[in-house]
């Protein structure tokens, strides 16, 4: 059937986007000469009294959010058919996840200014959120979306620019998880959230505070930063609001934020000592935010310097993982190379040359498939053996990381040395 | 159950109607409205018309009801209508209010279904058989046209049996009802409401 022309005072034009609970149509606002965003929510659930108040109740929320990185509410409105409908800011730059699939297409991986610029848009609209009272509960880069214009230079204009958010984007975060989290607790259709971005106290019923949203943007900064060359200071600082219980993670978005520019800092701000003069892209880590939310029996592992090594790979053709396997084997707890009768185990040397090539060799038992995550930060599944070739002095590691047959990750980790060359 | 709040209970056996609306407002002004409400409901689901009649003017007057519709509903002429018809099912079905939730929880429920009762009304395109009036409608015609219900009415307090029977009897306009009365024509609509609703719970009594 198609669509009415009108709605209230707007032309409605194309479908943008199509939800279990709304649809999103681009329109025009021809009083204010405009082009918006009309959600109308479906008529089947227009009846439903509950599904009503919470569309609605999104539209009021959302308009007492102050903060020119979370979407406007314009207005809010009902059509002919009583369906209740908010008429949205429109993000012409279309979401977080379109971009980053584009670029990936073309091969591209998240660099400290791509990590940087959505952090930093992340936790002011977060903030923003909190401050008003209200808990986000669907962050995800279908819901992160991007519209033309800066209303504020970032404080890192000086620094190299994004390719995620460009110069002359903002990033805004959209639709409040609302509706989504009525249909968790009736049971009517999917869980609230969205799936990979879904802290573990929004799986069941039960109360989710302002922390469910901490971890939903470190799954989605590790879902931007999958395969990428960044510090492991990063898969620290972002660890930290992954954990199950919300008492161990940041406080705030603000925390959050600090620890993730810390880990990112650049290199000058790094110890003389750590400072490698390896190739341009290799890692910064080693000094890295207090590791106050991971397991602290390890202080001396702090500055631990990793990946000052750049490592050339000569593989074959490159395997896609999906994100949240990956990404979680990387950002796996405590880790333990053996549950139940599944083990993982790497067998290779323990030094290396500069432009030698070495092999390691995956022991797996227990277990069919597992993911090798390389110095350079990408990932190999389920081949037996990975051949590495250093390009510069330092120290490494590489991980193999799998899951037992009851869900438990292990993690065999393979550090080596490498030496110059001669 | 409510803990007892002695004069408004006292107010409520002697039928003193006065006294009763005092006592309502020093409850209500110590800041406890929904004390007020849960003691009112169960005197009225045990009978007290007076009680029916307090618990509807401080559901409508409070507020209660209309934050509830507004919840649901954004048009405002149909947030005043559908306001109108809870509180009719309120009068009417307060003997049904057994205690066991807060009245609000109760008045929360029936908002709901009035609310989609109206919003099905409103897609049927078809032209309407009587069944499917309002509430409010229904018992704004019924006014009209039986003697019972003029029974009814006449038995209401005067506040509200004048402005209903310039609306519903004379047929006048809000505006009109207001000017006669001297009362603004916000006051005029609410007690039309609140009198309508009473008439309909007097003649569910004396089904």
């Amino acid at each position: 059937m198609p669509g009415p022309a009108r709605i209230g005072r707007y032309q409605v034009g194309d479908v943008i986007g199509v939800g279990s609970f709304a649809t999103v149509h681009r329109a025009v606002d021809e009083r204010l000469d405009d082009t918006v965003v009309l959600k109308v929510l479906a008529e089947n659930h227009s009846l439903n009294p509950e599904i009503r108040e919470r569309f609605i109740a999104e539209g009021r929320a959302l308009r007492r959010v102050a903060s020119p990185h979370v979407v406007t509410v314009h207005d809010i409105g009902e059509s002919d058919r009583q369906q209740p409908y908010l008429v949205l800011e429109l993000a012409d730059r279309g979401t977080l996840a379109e971009r980053v699939r584009t670029l990936r297409a073309e091969g591209w991986t998240a660099s400290p200014a791509d990590v940087l610029a959505v952090a930093r848009g992340l936790a002011v609209a977060v903030e923003a959120v909190h401050a008003a009272h209200l808990v986000h509960r669907d962050l995800s880069p279908g819901n992160v979306l991007l519209r033309t214009g800066p209303d504020v230079p970032g404080p890192d204009a000086d620094g190299p620019p994004s390719t995620v958010v460009r110069p002359d984007e903002r990033l805004m975060v959209a639709d409040l998880g609302l509706c989504k989290d009525l249909a968790l607790s009736s049971g009517l259709t999917v869980a609230g959230g969205t799936d990979g971005f879904r802290p573990p106290e929004q799986a069941g019923p039960g109360t989710v505070d302002t922390r469910a949203d901490l971890w939903a943007m470190s799954a989605l900064l590790t879902w931007l930063a999958d395969g990428a060359d960044l510090p492991r200071g990063l898969a620290r600082a972002l660890r930290r609001s992954l954990a199950d219980s919300p008492a161990r993670r940041h406080p705030d978005a603000a925390a959050w934020l600090r620890d993730v520019e810390q880990s990112l800092a650049p290199a000058r701000e790094r110890p003389p000592a750590a400072a490698g003069h390896g190739a341009a892209r290799s890692a910064t880590s080693g000094t890295g935010p207090p590791d106050a939310g991971s397991s602290s029996g390890r202080p001396g592992r702090r500055r631990r310097t990793v990946g000052t090594v750049l490592l050339a790979l000569v593989l074959g053709a490159a395997i896609g993982l999906g994100a949240g396997w990956g990404a979680q084997a990387w950002l796996g707890e405590r880790p333990v190379s053996s549950a139940g009768s599944a083990s993982v185990a790497i067998s290779g040397p323990a030094t290396a040359t500069v432009g030698t090539p070495i092999t390691l060799t995956a022991r797996v038992v227990g277990t069919d498939h597992w993911v090798w995550t390389l110095p350079t930060g990408t990932y190999r599944t389920d081949v037996g053996t990975v051949e590495l070739t250093a390009s510069s002095p330092g120290s490494s590691e590489v991980t193999l990381e799998a899951r037992a047959p009851d869900g438990t990750p292990i993690t065999a980790v393979h550090r080596f040395e490498v030496a110059g060359e001669g | 159950m409510p803990e007892p709040t002695p004069l408004l209970d006292e107010a409520l056996d002697r039928g003193d109607a006065v006294a009763a609306r005092r006592a309502v407002s020093d409850v209500g002004g110590r800041g406890d409205p929904d004390r007020v409400l849960d003691l009112l409901g169960a005197r009225a689901a045990a009978g007290s018309p007076l009680a029916t009649e307090l618990l509807v003017e401080q559901l409508d007057e409070s507020g209660v009801v209309r934050r509830f519709v507004r919840r649901a509903l954004l048009d405002e002429s149909t947030v005043d209508d559908v306001c109108q018809d809870v509180l009719i099912s309120v009068a009417t079905s307060i003997r049904s209010f057994t205690g066991g939730s807060k009245v609000t929880t109760w008045v929360h429920r029936i908002v709901r279904n009035r609310v989609v009762d109206h919003l099905r009304r409103q897609r049927t395109t078809t032209t309407l058989p009587d069944d499917d009036l309002s509430p409010g409608d229904r018992m704004s015609s019924l006014i009209a046209t039986r003697a019972t219900v003029r029974d009814a009415l006449a038995a209401l307090p005067a506040l509200y049996r004048e402005p209903v029977t310039l609306r519903d009897l004379e047929g006048l306009p809000y505006s009109e009802v207001a000017d006669r009365l001297g009362r603004s024509i916000g006051t005029v609509k609410s007690q039309i409401s609140r009198g309508r609703a009473l008439v309909a719970a007097a003649l569910e009594d004396a089904v």
